[in-house]
This record gives structure tokens, C-alpha cells and sequence, in this order.
């Protein structure tokens, strides 16, 4: 057999936020993803026709999607197209805020829509980003819901429909899952749930009569400190708030608390990198669809190939699925990726399924044209296992905001700034100096501003 | 009062549920005026019924519900609003930067009506409230994110519960008092007033204190308004008159999960040159759940049916599971690994690394209720009962009809074993043995009723939420029965 660029492949997928919306305020010159440059920031149609509405870096943890952004098809239409047919008429990207006032009824509402989180209010997954791969051009495959893009991540194909009803799709569509099944195939999956039911997998017939590869969230740890890990593994997040237990919610979708998703990502980030199988592991964390959140990129259009199966197409709305959602966050961790790799080629949620299938099943023939045409992702690995990376990126407590605004100015440090504080603490390492905080613990400015004033004190301390 | 809290976390059980499908769902009311165009628009109607929280004019949603067992299958509408907010006026300056920290709360708003098949019905509401306590997230050693506030380093956080309830259950069997009564039976009604409070504090991830204050109005009565058989005052203590009660409670609850497994780090198939390790390796998942609360019930007319009740409730799981470490090809499939493969129940007709199998899981669960009171009376109604299953639906002596023995102390011991078999079916063996007792010398388990059975179960991932079984109760013969303990 041949050697896998990595045989243990995790995904966490959180829920309805846009990669503008979480990571967009983490661009700079010397990290020049497709975020925000903050001398130009992007803007939307206002309801009332007067000055445009600016992305603010004001998000909160809670409070501001209440009610919850619409990201139906035809919702996503008005949001991208600026009407519901989704013809193009007028410039692109601008509909957000007058789609938001008309779900919730309330023009001074609409800018929320507009907030965005900055690394100070988001930063476990900002951290993570830049010490690892951030990859900004995964979309969402379907310009719509949460079903058909989680169908999508598991069968490249949600039953031609474009809205929730796909869940009734989900009883007969055969899922990646069931080829891993293949009986020569010697790879094996589980899912994690964060509540018990809490995935809409268990409305899959085949998935219905073969549970054992749904296992607790609350096993994840222990398997993971025991090796215990197959090769793909799917991770779902508490969906719910569970009352009587005093648990909330985790997956992030609006407007549940944003802090408890951030939580949950430096857990797994925790368990994983703590496992013996980290050095052979891959860790993606990605969001199923932008859930009616600003994002500044349009998607892009697809090209069916004929030579695959075709995707069903929807008939009301008429759709043939050759058009992406919108972008969303995607972070790929692992000790082979350099720290601050920025990715730039396309994926949606395709790609998950012709990654796993391509690594981890013996079925090599795609499901339909989506998944043929999507790029796997089992190439991203920039380091060789001769460099394999030790360190551990210690991650800071995640936010709980209460809103007040956030000066864009101060959210991240430069990258001559890290070099100093890197070159500082090598030369503490050399040294034996014990220093009160490591390199790996900066994420802003004011932390970098700390840890230099910090070592220079304790440099000049120790002559 | 544990029936009356059991009404509502049965409720709200069944309300997550839905609502976590809700979520994931979110069919529209709008589809139902074609509802009869099709199957698929008549599921799409039904789900949204039963689901949607944003139904226009804030109408209520469909609910299936739990009531006392005999009292037939409910049904009702849920209204329910939840309202996330973070509290900025309570926030802090996060150092080293503008942004500012608050402190998160929840605040959720539920009303329910419910009515069953045999005319009895239930009307509730609620609010439960995680209040903007300052919890700060911090990172622990061991990679866990806990909720901290001062001392205290938690995954769930402080919440309080208000509720208000109204209902009446139109058949309740009585047969007596005590471990030795008669096996003919009267059926009351039992209707009840009652609201208050319930607060659950996290003290470490595996202990939360919870206390509970409320107001209770009981009555009692016979269909026909004429006392029959074994029910009156002298047999069934507060049959004449039902006094209010104040209602005070406070204790503790317990939940620990240990796994047992060796480290391992198998390659997903063994190369070339390395011996193969052992097929198998053990994964035994112990989980306790335990509850100890001391409640006291105070009559506010007289005194004289005060008492105090001590209530201990546990449920202790043993998972034998085993892990496949190493890859065998159909091919080399022997007759010991293919009988060995069918507890893996999946579809290879190999092992694969990682596949993990199951030898069934054992459920013991005690169950212990002991009740003082000055004046010697503790009432009937409020007396814990054994026999199929008990007023909050839980499986108690199943050889026995539903509340066949009622005493003011009881104790049993139910024993599950429980095998998947084919998902989501599984089969069930059970034993229970248990007592009651007017006394606690009467709690002797020499003298306690016993029985056995088997049934099949229904599993949703691993887990049994429905069973249907057949058991004989010793000196009493076969019963057949059935309990939706989890969800509905």
C-alpha cells in the first residue's frame, strides 16, 4: 500500500458563519489573505439607499443574529445578486444588509449583519489560522442551508434539494461512509456527536442499521490519548443548549454563543495534539455554509463534466448546483504545515469526500461530476516528517465580548515583531532562561508589545 | 415531588429533541396548504408542526409528550422562546486591548399544554435562566476549556429553573399500602397545582449541588366522586383531604466516566515486516450517574401530613467494548472471527483497525426512598411506588403491574443487560428485585419481590430509548409491558 500524506484525517464542522464574518480582520500586509485591508474596507447597500453599510470589527459572542440570518437559496440570491432570481444586474456582494432588514423587520437591525469578529474577539480559531494553514477560498457547496451542505460533505449531493427539505434525501443518498464500508477496505471512520441524535447522518437508512461508528463526543479525548483513532473522523458540535444541564450550545450558528464553538475547537485542537497519532493527523476545521453573513468574495460557477455522473438537479427554485455558496472558514492543523501558510486554491465541502475517498477507499469512482471536479486537499502538507514540528501552540481562553468596538489597528502583530519575540525566545531556549510567557502564546500586538518589554527585563536581569 | 419535576425534564427532553431537529430541519408551516399534494409535502407539513419555533403570530408547535404510565399517549403544543443576550453592563476591560469582555447569559421561555387519550392533560411554563454570572473561559492543563468563576472550574455553568404546573392524570391504580397488599386494585385521579423553583450549581464536572424550592396543591379523587375498594383514609393516609405543601429540597448529583483501554498507535493496516499485534484490545466504559436529595414536604393547613423524604437514585453502566487492531482481509476470515465480527455490526465482511465492537453494556440502577414524618403519616400520593413502571415513567419491578406496591420507603435494584443485536434493535435481559416497606425494617430484601425478563429495545447511537418486554414477577406470573424512558 501505498504511503498517505497522513493517516488519520479529523474534520470539525461548525455551523453558518462566513470566512469575511470570522477571519476577514486577520489580514494585513505581511499576512495578505482575502480578508479586510482595513484603508478600504467593503461595504453593502443600504436599506434606505443612503451611504453604504461598512463591515464593523464589532461582532459580538452573542446577540447581534438574533433572529437568525436567512440563507435560503433565494435569500443567498438577494444577498449576492441583489434579487431572487439571481440575475446579474447589478454589482455583486451587496445585498446582505437588505436581505437581513427584510428577515428581521428592523432597518437599525440590518448592519449587523455587517459585524465581523477580529483575532481579539475570535481567538482560538485566529491563533490556530496563523499558526497553521488558513485556506480562503473554501466555499460552501450550495449557495443555500445548513442540510444540503452537510449532505454535500458526506455525498457530494443532497437529492436536488435546495432547501431544508433535503433532509428527506438523506434516508436513501449513499454517503462516503458506506464506500469506506467497502468489505476489503481496511479503513475505518467514526462520528462524534456532540449530543446524542445530534446529526442529521441518522436520518441515513445504511447509517440507521450500522450505528457503531456514531460514538459521544465526550469519548473523543480518551480515544484520542489512547491512540484510538480511525482514519477519517467526523466531529459534530452540540447543535443545542441543554437546559437542565446548564450546557450551551457549540456549533456556532447564530445566535448561539460564538465563545463556546471557539471552546470546543481548542479542545479537539488539545485532544489531538496531545494523541500519539498527531504527527500522522490532519485536523480541518470548516464551517458548513455562511449562513447569511457578509462575506466580500463572490462565488464562483462550476463547469459540469459529462463524464460523470450528473448531480439531481432542483426544480423549484431551478438550480443545477453549478454555482458554489458563499466562502467560509477553513483551517487546516497539523505538525507538518508551516506556521502562517495561507492557502489559496478553491475547495468546498467536495473536496472532503474525493479527499477521503481518494486516501481511504478502495471506490475510486467519484459519486457525480461535484465531487470529480472538487480539489483534495491531501497535498496541503508543506513540511516533510524529517521537520515535523514540535512545538505546541498554546492557545488563549476563548472571548466572551460584550460589544464595544474593537480598534482594527491593534488586532494583530506585525511580522517583525514576531520575528523579534521568536528570535527572543530561541535565544531564551539557548540560554535557559525561563521566560514568563513563550513565543507561541502572542496573538496581538499589545501580547507581542508584553513579551518583548518582558525578555528584554529578563535578559538585562540576568547580565 | 419528583413526579411533578419529572413532567417537566420529560417535557423538555422531549422538547430539546425536537427542537434539535427543529434545527436541523427547519420545515415551514407554509407547505402544509399542500399537504395532500403529496407524501412529500405532507412530511414536510407534519415535521414543521412539530417543530417550527417561528411559526407566524408566534403560534405554538406540536409536541409528543410523557405522562404517567395508563394514562394513554399524549399529545400537545409547545410555545417556546429562547432568547440569547450578553450582558454588557456587567463587562470588564480585557487587557492589552479595546475589546471589552461581558458576561454571557440564556434565558429560555417554554409554555405547554398536553392532552392524552384517556381525557388527562397537563398545562406548564416555564423559564430557565442562566443568569450573567462573570464565567470566564480558561484553559486547563489537560486541553479542556472550563467555564471559571472564582474557585470553581466547570464545563456547565449555574442555572436556575421557574415553573409553574397544572394537570390532572385520570387513572391511577392503588392496591394498598405496604409490601403485602391485595392484588385488586382501585383507580384515583390525581390532579395538581404546582410551581417553584429549581437552582443546579457545577462545583467540579463530576458534582453539581441542586436545591429546589416549591408550592404544592395535591387533590385527590375518584372517578364518580364515591370512594370503592381499599381507598379510603384509614388505608390510603390523605385520601380525605389534601392539605398545600411547601416543598424544600436539596442535594447532590454525581456523574463520573472512566475508560479503560491499553495505549495503542495501529497504523490503519500493519506493514510490511512489523508482526501483526493482537486482534483485539479491551475498551470498557464505566459511567456512574448518582443522586442524593433530602426533601421536606410541609402540610400548610395542619402539620400533620409533613414529612421528610431522602431519595437515592443512581444509574451505573458497565460498556464492553472491544477495539479490532489489526486488518484481516475477508479471505482470512476463520468461523471464530466471523462469529467474532457479528458484535462489530459492520457491513466488511472483515476487521478494520479501529472498528469497535460491542458485548452489550450492563445498567444497574438502585433506587432507595426512605420517609420520616412526627406525626407517623406520610401521604399515599406521595408515597414511591414499584411495579412496571413508577408515576415518572421510570422501569421498576417490570414482572408487575404499573404502582403495584406504594409504601413510604422503598428500595429496589434493577438489572439490565443489553446486547445490540440489529440497529436500531436490541435485546434486553433484565432482573429487578426490590421492596417496599411502611417501615425501614420492612425493607428487608429476603422478602423482597423479584422478577426477570427479556425485551428488545429500541437504540439511537448506542443508546436504548424505548423498551418493549416480557417478564414474570415471582409468585405473580408473566406481564407484559413497555417504557419510553429517554425522550418521549
Amino acid at each position: 500500500m501505498a504511503t498517505l500524506p497522513f493517516d488519520h484525517l479529523v474534520v470539525l464542522m461548525m455551523e453558518n458563519r462566513s470566512f469575511d464574518h470570522m477571519l476577514g480582520f486577520l489580514h494585513s500586509p505581511t499576512y495578505p489573505i482575502e480578508g479586510f485591508d482595513p484603508n478600504n474596507l467593503p461595504n453593502c447597500d443600504s436599506v434606505t439607499g443612503t451611504a453604504p453599510v461598512s463591515v464593523t470589527a464589532d461582532a459580538k459572542t452573542a446577540g447581534d443574529l438574533e433572529p437568525d440570518p436567512a440563507h435560503d437559496f433565494v435569500n443567498v440570491n438577494v444577498q449576492i445578486f441583489g434579487n431572487k432570481d439571481g440575475t446579474v444586474s447589478e454589482p455583486l456582494m451587496r445585498g446582505f444588509v437588505k436581505d437581513y432588514a427584510a428577515v428581521s423587520a428592523n432597518v437599525n437591525k440590518a448592519s449587523n449583519i455587517m459585524k465581523c469578529f477580529t483575532p481579539q474577539t475570535l481567538p482560538v480559531l485566529s491563533t490556530l489560522a496563523k499558526q497553521y494553514a488558513i485556506c480562503d477560498h473554501w466555499y460552501s457547496s450550495v449557495p443555500g442551508s445548513t442540510i444540503p451542505n452537510r449532505l454535500f460533505t458526506h455525498a457530494a449531493n443532497c437529492g436536488g434539494s435546495l432547501t431544508q427539505d433535503a433532509v428527506l434525501a438523506t434516508l436513501r443518498l449513499k454517503t462516503i461512509f458506506e464506500i469506506m464500508d467497502d468489505p476489503n477496505n481496511p479503513f475505518s471512520y467514526r462520528i462524534y456527536t456532540g449530543s446524542i441524535g445530534g446529526t442529521v447522518l441518522l436520518s441515513n437508512l445504511y447509517l440507521i442499521h450500522h450505528q457503531d461508528g456514531f460514538h459521544p463526543y465526550s469519548q473523543f479525548r480518551s480515544d484520542c490519548a489512547h491512540g484510538d483513532l480511525p482514519a477519517y473522523t467526523f466531529i459534530e458540535p452540540r447543535y443545542d443548549d441543554d437546559l437542565n444541564n446548564g450546557l450551551f450550545a457549540n456549533s456556532q450558528h447564530p445566535d448561539f454563543p460564538v465563545d463556546e464553538g471557539e471552546a470546543l475547537i481548542a479542545e479537539v485542537y488539545s485532544a489531538l495534539s496531545n494523541s500519539p497519532v498527531w504527527p500522522r493527523s490532519l485536523l480541518l476545521i470548516v464551517y458548513d455554509e455562511h449562513g447569511g453573513i457578509f462575506d466580500h468574495v463572490a462565488p464562483p460557477t462550476l463547469a459540469p463534466d459529462p463524464g460523470f455522473p450528473p448531480v439531481p438537479a432542483s426544480t423549484n427554485p431551478a438550480f443545477t448546483f453549478d454555482r458554489l455558496g458563499l466562502r467560509v472558514p477553513a483551517v487546516f492543523i497539523s505538525p507538518l504545515i508551516k506556521p502562517g501558510t495561507i492557502i489559496t486554491n478553491q475547495f468546498d465541502h467536495c473536496s472532503i469526500v474525493a479527499t477521503v475517498r481518494k486516501l481511504f477507499c478502495l471506490d475510486k469512482n467519484p459519486f457525480n461530476w461535484r465531487e470529480a471536479t472538487a480539489s483534495t486537499f491531501d497535498n496541503i502538507l508543506n513540511l516533510s516528517s524529517a521537520n515535523l514540528r514540535k512545538d505546541k501552540v498554546i492557545l488563549p481562553p476563548p472571548f466572551i465580548s460584550a460589544g464595544v468596538a474593537v480598534r482594527p489597528q491593534v488586532r494583530t502583530p506585525s511580522d517583525l515583531t514576531m520575528l523579534m519575540a521568536k528570535s527572543m525566545q530561541a535565544a531564551a531556549d539557548t540560554l535557559g532562561i525561563g521566560l514568563k510567557t513563550h513565543a507561541s502564546e502572542i496573538y496581538s500586538a499589545q501580547d507581542a508589545i508584553n513579551f518583548l518589554a518582558d525578555t528584554a527585563e529578563q535578559f538585562e536581569s540576568r547580565g | 415531588m419528583e413526579h411533578r419535576r419529572t413532567w417537566l425534564r420529560t417535557w423538555f427532553h422531549c422538547s430539546i429533541v425536537l427542537f434539535c431537529w427543529g434545527c436541523a430541519t427547519a420545515q415551514d408551516v407554509k407547505s402544509c396548504p399542500a399537504a395532500f399534494q403529496n407524501t412529500h409535502q405532507a412530511l414536510d407539513c407534519l415535521e414543521a408542526l412539530f417543530t417550527q419555533t417561528d411559526i407566524p403570530y408566534h403560534l405554538p408547535h406540536l409536541t409528543l409528550s410523557s405522562i404517567a404510565p395508563g394514562n394513554g399517549m399524549p399529545i400537545g403544543v409547545v410555545w417556546e422562546k429562547r432568547i440569547h443576550n450578553v450582558s454588557s453592563p456587567f463587562g470588564v476591560s480585557n487587557a492589552g486591548s479595546d475589546a471589552t469582555q461581558g458576561n454571557k447569559s440564556l434565558t429560555d421561555l417554554k409554555a405547554a399544554i398536553v392532552f392524552s387519550t384517556n381525557s388527562s392533560w397537563y398545562a406548564t411554563g416555564s423559564l430557565v435562566w442562566l443568569p450573567p454570572l462573570p464565567y470566564r473561559h480558561e484553559n486547563r492543563p489537560n486541553g479542556q476549556v472550563c467555564h471559571k468563576l472564582g474557585l470553581l472550574c466547570t464545563e456547565s455553568v449555574f442555572g436556575i429553573h421557574l415553573y409553574v404546573t397544572n394537570g390532572t392524570f385520570q387513572s391511577i391504580n392503588f392496591f394498598g399500602l405496604g409490601p403485602s397488599s391485595s392484588n385488586s386494585s382501585a383507580s384515583f385521579r390525581q390532579s395538581q397545582v404546582y410551581g417553584g423553583a429549581e437552582a443546579r450549581m457545577p462545583i467540579w464536572n463530576w458534582l453539581a449541588a441542586e436545591g429546589q424550592i416549591e408550592n404544592l396543591q395535591p387533590e385527590i379523587t375518584v372517578h364518580g366522586g364515591i370512594s370503592s375498594g381499599p381507598l379510603t383514609e384509614q388505608t390510603a393516609p390523605g385520601f380525605g383531604a389534601q392539605p398545600d405543601f411547601m416543598h424544600y429540597g436539596a442535594g447532590f448529583r454525581t456523574h463520573f466516566q472512566v475508560i479503560s483501554e491499553p495505549y495503542t498507535d495501529d497504523p490503519p493496516t500493519t506493514p510490511p515486516g512489523v508482526p501483526p499485534p493482537l486482534l483485539q484490545k479491551h475498551k470498557l466504559i464505566l459511567i456512574f450517574d448518582n443522586s442524593a436529595m433530602e426533601h421536606w414536604f410541609t402540610d400548610q393547613d395542619t402539620g400533620h401530613y409533613s414529612f421528610r423524604q431522602l431519595a437515592l437514585e443512581g444509574q451505573e453502566t458497565i460498556q464492553l467494548h472491544f477495539v479490532i487492531r489489526r486488518f484481516v482481509a475477508p479471505s482470512s476470515m476463520t468461523t471464530r472471527l466471523k462469529v467474532l465480527k457479528h458484535f462489530c455490526n459492520s457491513r466488511a465482511s472483515g476487521l478494520k483497525v479501529h472498528d469497535e465492537c460491542s458485548f452489550g453494556e450492563f445498567r444497574i440502577r438502585p433506587l432507595l426512598t426512605l420517609s420520616t414524618s412526627d406525626s407517623g403519616v406520610v401521604p399515599f400520593y406521595l408515597q414511591p411506588t414499584l411495579g412496571g413502571s413508577d408515576i415518572q415513567s421510570r422501569p421498576t419491578l417490570r414482572g408487575f403491574e404499573n404502582y403495584r406496591f406504594r409504601a413510604p420507603d422503598s428500595a429496589m435494584v434493577g438489572i439490565d443487560y443489553e446486547i445490540p443485536v440489529y440497529n436500531p434493535l436490541g435485546a434486553l435481559v433484565f432482573y429487578d428485585v426490590g421492596q417496599v416497606g411502611n417501615t425501614i425494617s420492612e425493607l428487608s430484601f429476603a422478602h423482597a419481590r423479584q422478577d426477570g425478563g427479556m425485551g428488545v429495545t429500541l437504540r439511537i447511537q448506542n443508546t436504548a430509548i424505548a423498551q418493549i418486554y416480557l417478564a414474570y414477577g415471582a409468585g405473580h406470573g408473566s406481564h407484559f409491558g413497555y417504557n419510553f424512558t429517554k425522550f418521549f
